[in-house]
């Protein structure tokens, strides 16, 4: 056992133990509750008020857990790490709980009473209801060629469109507020004139019946409390209690007036949120230190607040998040994104609506907080600009070179003008920042999904095999021609074109179908409540009532594509090294018997990451290609598609599922990550690799995702500081969107290899999000070993 | 080839590198390459954004740059009418006019000093360190920006005589400052590499301890020594 605990004080030391150590269970609560609110009203009500009285029937009925010292209240299940499931997203087979109570990682303890139940009251009901269920069926056959082949991948088929931030209006407004306001736009409504009038009626009445729901949900919280302090012997806890019941009664039905009820305010929406569905990308306080700055002043000024309570609250709050792991995820899901983080990412700096520097006190020490806190959850992220002061960034270098992957860092004036190419207002770009892994979003206002990876290499692999996927040996694209007989490299790029364009068509062809069936099956009304313009619009989140809609489809491999390309080009058409014959035999052999030529392939060719024309401008023209392909394309709720470039851990996953590569990878292997380049073949240091990662255009993306691996001893002193703050600003003033640090040696992470239990809080960054280095895969394990260790000079 | 190690018969080797070119594996690598001024200018302006936010520049390192004088001056000129910082590393070892070529493009000199005494000096670097002292004064006189800097080698220059030596000629010069660059031997690996035997195989590299013992020699001397950073 551990000495050495973290937190401020013994209060927070205990909740962060209990938090770090209590095993994930699985529970059977939500499922129950949720079957029988559609047992009694599924076909008598409309369906947004089905949800609505679903939501009703959770906060009203669902355990109340009020933990031991702690002073912000709420679980989403039970207990802590207890995950509900959501039967009517995804319906567990028995296979599948035996799958995730069995399973190495991210495993969940799954009772034999929940088996149970899962058989006898939840299958019988759900199985054909579900919306996995109702999507996989809609799908058509060629969907399924290419969703099993691993062309791509489905955000929507066991979680939720979510995908959002909070804004601002929680910390001035109340859910009474809302309800007024929801009874006004009822009023306005117009019956004669307005086709939808009904619809919306029915939408806005379920986001009311919501409002009241979460008012109950915290006053049952309020009288928990005062129960326990009713039989709580020390004085100080039974005071605290009664704090704790106090604000309960206040928030959410009326405006936070200190930083401790904006917080449980928060608290309690971010619980309505995540309990109603299992939205992706769980939804995150954003701006916390903007939010919460008026409060904090104003406390501090007035001589109720210290800064030691300050502090004490948000580890407080910091433990919240991290006692709910992600839902139980199955299949590819899980494939694409194993972990038991849910992405909650907070932003710390970045500007004011005015456009001055955002940076506070509250800033600072939510740095102190994340840095004593050491939690996987919740992830944190600074927002540099211009504007921001030199030791703001140096704080969180401070951090960052601990080497547990906290806070990454993004760029202000890109992220902005991201948001304003895509059409949104300055302010509403300057409230948002980014979420999920590097996503940018227009915070309170936006809803912007993730609808799934696309495998850009593996498009490559099908184009080189005229059409056909090699391993089922399925014709799934058009036959392009036999590469054999390609004389110049741009009839490959024309192939390639042609492949692409036939498999963003089919993912996108599903995302309408997928979209479709969610804004008709599956509204969120609490949510909706939550992000402006749902109730002036009287139209769900899911229906395209947010002020701003977006999808994103998100590249994958772009280092592996390039370089794949650099060789066929380099190799082939100028150096004739060898012929389009040798390489194809060889890598249906997966280079086994020509190593010779895999190893002339890793260290004779022009790689991306070197900041070399040769290969960076074939990066641009994949980038650009894909880009052209996805961006503007509108969606069925109204939303316009984007690209990003992330691929959280869908790049092992798509390796997995690709032969032999001509850029010298093996059949198997992942690939590249995010925007960095392939693994290991940055040899021209970090100024290199910026240089190329900025080739691309990041000001025409949703978010990109830049991986650099340090060795500790490199960032180490004032020197080191100074040297991370000059790399980070010279990417930022070339447009990059977002760097991340690991911060880490080889051999160190050879050894947690080896001796896992040594190294159980060993904490790395991944993509976009860390995790314990225990908790990968060994594939990914032996990935984030291969990563370059860089020197900065 | 025998077994998994190379062995080249350098007696017979021409270093015409076709080897290299050929290896596969990058086993056999070629270090530098013939570039062109351009080239090697444009190589540098890579870096320039990074350079603009740190107030970093390029440095023209060795062995010797001011060896190959002609160029390095030519370099030097291409990289300061783009505005870029500067730097020579240098042992001294030249003749002053070649200073005279590159210093009105050289922001600084990083200079290095190791034996004063003549004897010593000829006896470890092969050659007289007169031209080493000249040029120091040289460069002192012509108003250039000087960092000097003293490579720490145990039980070769690190003795009370050679400290003296060293201080009294800074301070001549009107030098306050000195950096210690203590020996390491990272370098013992591209020797073998290059067939080429390592002369001091059991030297260490000094211990805090001694390098603290230098720095204290050096203050009572009047000059500020500080390890390099």
């Amino acid at each position: 056992m551990a000495t050495k605990l973290r937190g401020s004080n013994q209060r927070v030391k205990l909740l962060r133990h209990e938090s770090e150590t209590t095993r994930p269970t699985l529970s059977i609560e939500r499922a129950l509750l949720v079957t029988e609110t559609y047992k009694n009203y599924e076909g008598q009500v409309s369906i947004p008020m089905l949800r609505a009285l679903a939501f009703k029937d959770l906060m009203e009925k669902k355990k109340i857990c009020i933990n031991e010292g702690e002073l912000i209240v709420g679980e989403r299940g039970p207990l802590p790490q207890a995950a509900p499931t959501y039967p009517e997203l995804c319906c567990h087979t028995i296979d599948d709980l035996e799958v995730i109570r069995d399973r190495e990682k991210i495993s969940f303890d799954v009772s034999d009473e929940v088996m149970r139940i899962q058989q006898e009251a939840i299958i019988p009901y759900w199985q054909e209801r579900s919306i996995r269920h109702n999507i996989f069926k809609q799908m058509t056959e060629e969907w399924h060629d290419c969703y099993q082949a691993g062309i791509f991948t489905e955000f929507m088929e066991q979680r939720a469109p979510g995908h959002t931030v909070a804004g601002d209006k929680i910390y001035y407004r109340g859910m009474l507020d809302f309800k007024e306001e929801i009874g006004r736009e009822l009023e306005a409504l117009d019956y004669v004139n307005d086709a939808e009038a009904d619809i919306k009626s029915e939408q806005l009445k379920a986001m009311a019946v919501c409002a009241d729901a979460l008012i109950t949900f915290a006053r049952r919280h309020a009288e928990k409390a005062r129960e326990i302090a009713s039989s709580v012997n020390q004085n100080e806890r039974r005071e605290e209690l009664l704090k704790i019941a106090a604000i309960c009664d206040q928030v959410p039905a009326n405006p936070p007036r200190t930083m401790w009820e904006a917080l449980q305010y928060y608290w309690f929406v971010h619980l309505g949120v995540i309990t109603e569905l299992n939205t992706w990308d769980a939804f995150c306080p954003g701006r916390l230190d903007q939010h919460l700055e008026p409060f904090y002043n104003r406390e501090i000024a007035e001589g109720i607040l210290t800064r030691n309570q300050a502090k004490e609250l948000l580890e407080c709050f910091w433990v919240k998040f991290n006692n709910q792991p992600a839902p139980p995820k199955v299949g590819i899901t899980l494939k694409e994104s194993g972990t038991y983080t849910d992405f909650a990412n907070i932003n710390l700096g970045g500007v004011k609506p005015d456009g001055t520097d955002g940076v506070n006190d509250v800033t600072f020490l939510l740095l102190e907080v994340i840095d004593e806190m050491r939690l996987l959850q919740p992830s944190t992220n600074i927002q540099v600009s211009k504007k921001s002061p030199e030791l703001f960034i140096k704080k969180a270098g401070e951090i960052i070179r601990e080497g547990w992957g906290q806070p990454s860092v993004f760029n202000v004036e890109a992220v902005i003008q991201e948001m304003l190419i895509q059409g949104k207002a300055l302010v509403d770009a300057r409230n948002g920042g980014t979420s999920g892994c590097v996503e940018t979003g227009a915070f309170g206002k936006e809803s912007y999904i993730l609808t799934g990876y696309f495998n850009l290499t593996k498009v490559l692999e099908i184009t080189l095999n005229r059409g056909i996927e090699p391993q089922s040996g399925k014709q799934l694209g058009p036959d392009t021609g036999d590469p054999r007989n390609f004389t110049a490299f741009d009839q490959l790029m024309n192939a390639y074109e042609t492949q692409l364009n036939h498999f963003i068509e089919i993912k996108l062809n599903g995302n309408q179908v997928i979209e479709k069936l969610y804004a008709e099956k599956m509204p969120a009304p609490f949510l909706s409540l939550i992000i402006d313009d749902c109730i002036k619009y009287g139209t769900d989140y899911n229906c395209g009532g947010a002020r701003y809609n977006t999808n994103y489809l998100q590249g994958v491999g772009i280092g592996s594509i390039t370089d794949s390309l650099s060789a066929i080009k380099y190799h082939i058409f100028d150096q004739q090294n060898f012929s389009w014959a040798e390489l194809l035999a060889h890598l249906a052999d997966d280079f086994n018997g020509s190593e010779q030529t895999r190893q002339l392939i890793i260290h004779k060719t022009p790689h991306y990451g070197n900041d070399n024309d040769y290969a960076d401008s074939i990066m641009q023209k994949v980038f650009h290609l894909f880009h052209s392909m996805v961006d503007g394309r509108k969606s069925f709720r109204g939303g316009t598609y984007r690209i990003n470039m992330l691929p959280t851990t869908s790049h092992v996953y798509f390796g997995s599922v690709i032969g032999a590569t001509p850029d010298g990878r093996k059949a198997g292997s992942p690939l590249s990550e995010g925007i960095s380049p392939v693994q290991g073949v940055d040899i021209n240091g970090p100024t290199a690799v910026i240089k190329s990662a900025a080739r691309m255009d990041h000001l025409l993306t949703g978010g990109t995702l830049l991986n650099l691996k340090f060795s500790p001893q490199v960032l180490s002193g004032e020197k080191g500081l100074q040297s991370l703050v000059h790399l980070i600003r010279a990417y930022f003033k070339m447009d990059g969107h977002h760097i991340q640090f690991n911060v880490i040696d080889a051999d160190t992470l050879k050894e947690a290899q080896q001796n896992p239990e040594k190294y159980r809080g060993l904490i790395v960054r991944v993509a976009g999000y860390s995790d314990y280095f225990n908790n990968l895969s060994e594939q990914l394990q032996n990935e984030i070993i291969t990563r370059t260790a860089h020197g900065i000079h | 080839m025998e077994g998994r190690s190379i062995n080249i018969d350098r007696s017979s080797c021409r270093v015409c590198l076709t080897c290299a070119e050929n290896c596969p594996t990058g086993a056999l690598e070629a270090v530098g390459k013939e570039v062109t001024l351009k080239e090697l200018t444009d190589e540098v302006l890579k870096d320039r954004i990074l350079f603009e936010e740190s107030g970093g520049g390029a440095t023209l390192s060795g062995g010797e740059p001011l060896i190959q004088e002609d160029f390095a001056a030519k370099l030097l000129k291409a990289l300061k009418a783009n505005n870029i910082n500067t730097a020579v590393e240098t042992g001294g070892y030249v003749s002053s006019q070649v200073i005279d070529k590159t210093a009105p493009w050289t922001d600084l000199y990083l200079y290095d000093l190791k034996l004063i005494d003549p004897h010593e000096s000829s006896y470890y670097t092969g050659y007289t360190c007169s031209p080493v002292l000249n040029n120091l004064k040289h460069l002192v006189k012509k108003g250039c920006r000087l960092a000097v800097r003293m490579p720490l080698i145990p039980g070769i220059n690190d003795h009370h005589d050679n400290i003296v030596r060293v201080a009294s000629l800074l301070q001549e010069n009107g030098i306050k400052k000195l950096e210690l660059i203590p020996y390491h031997n990272m370098a013992a690996g591209k020797y073998k590499g290059l067939d080429l035997e390592y002369r001091l195989p059991r030297l260490q590299p000094p211990t805090e301890k001694q390098v603290a013992a230098v720095k204290e020699a050096f203050y009572s001397e009047g000059i500020e020594a500080e390890r390099e950073v």
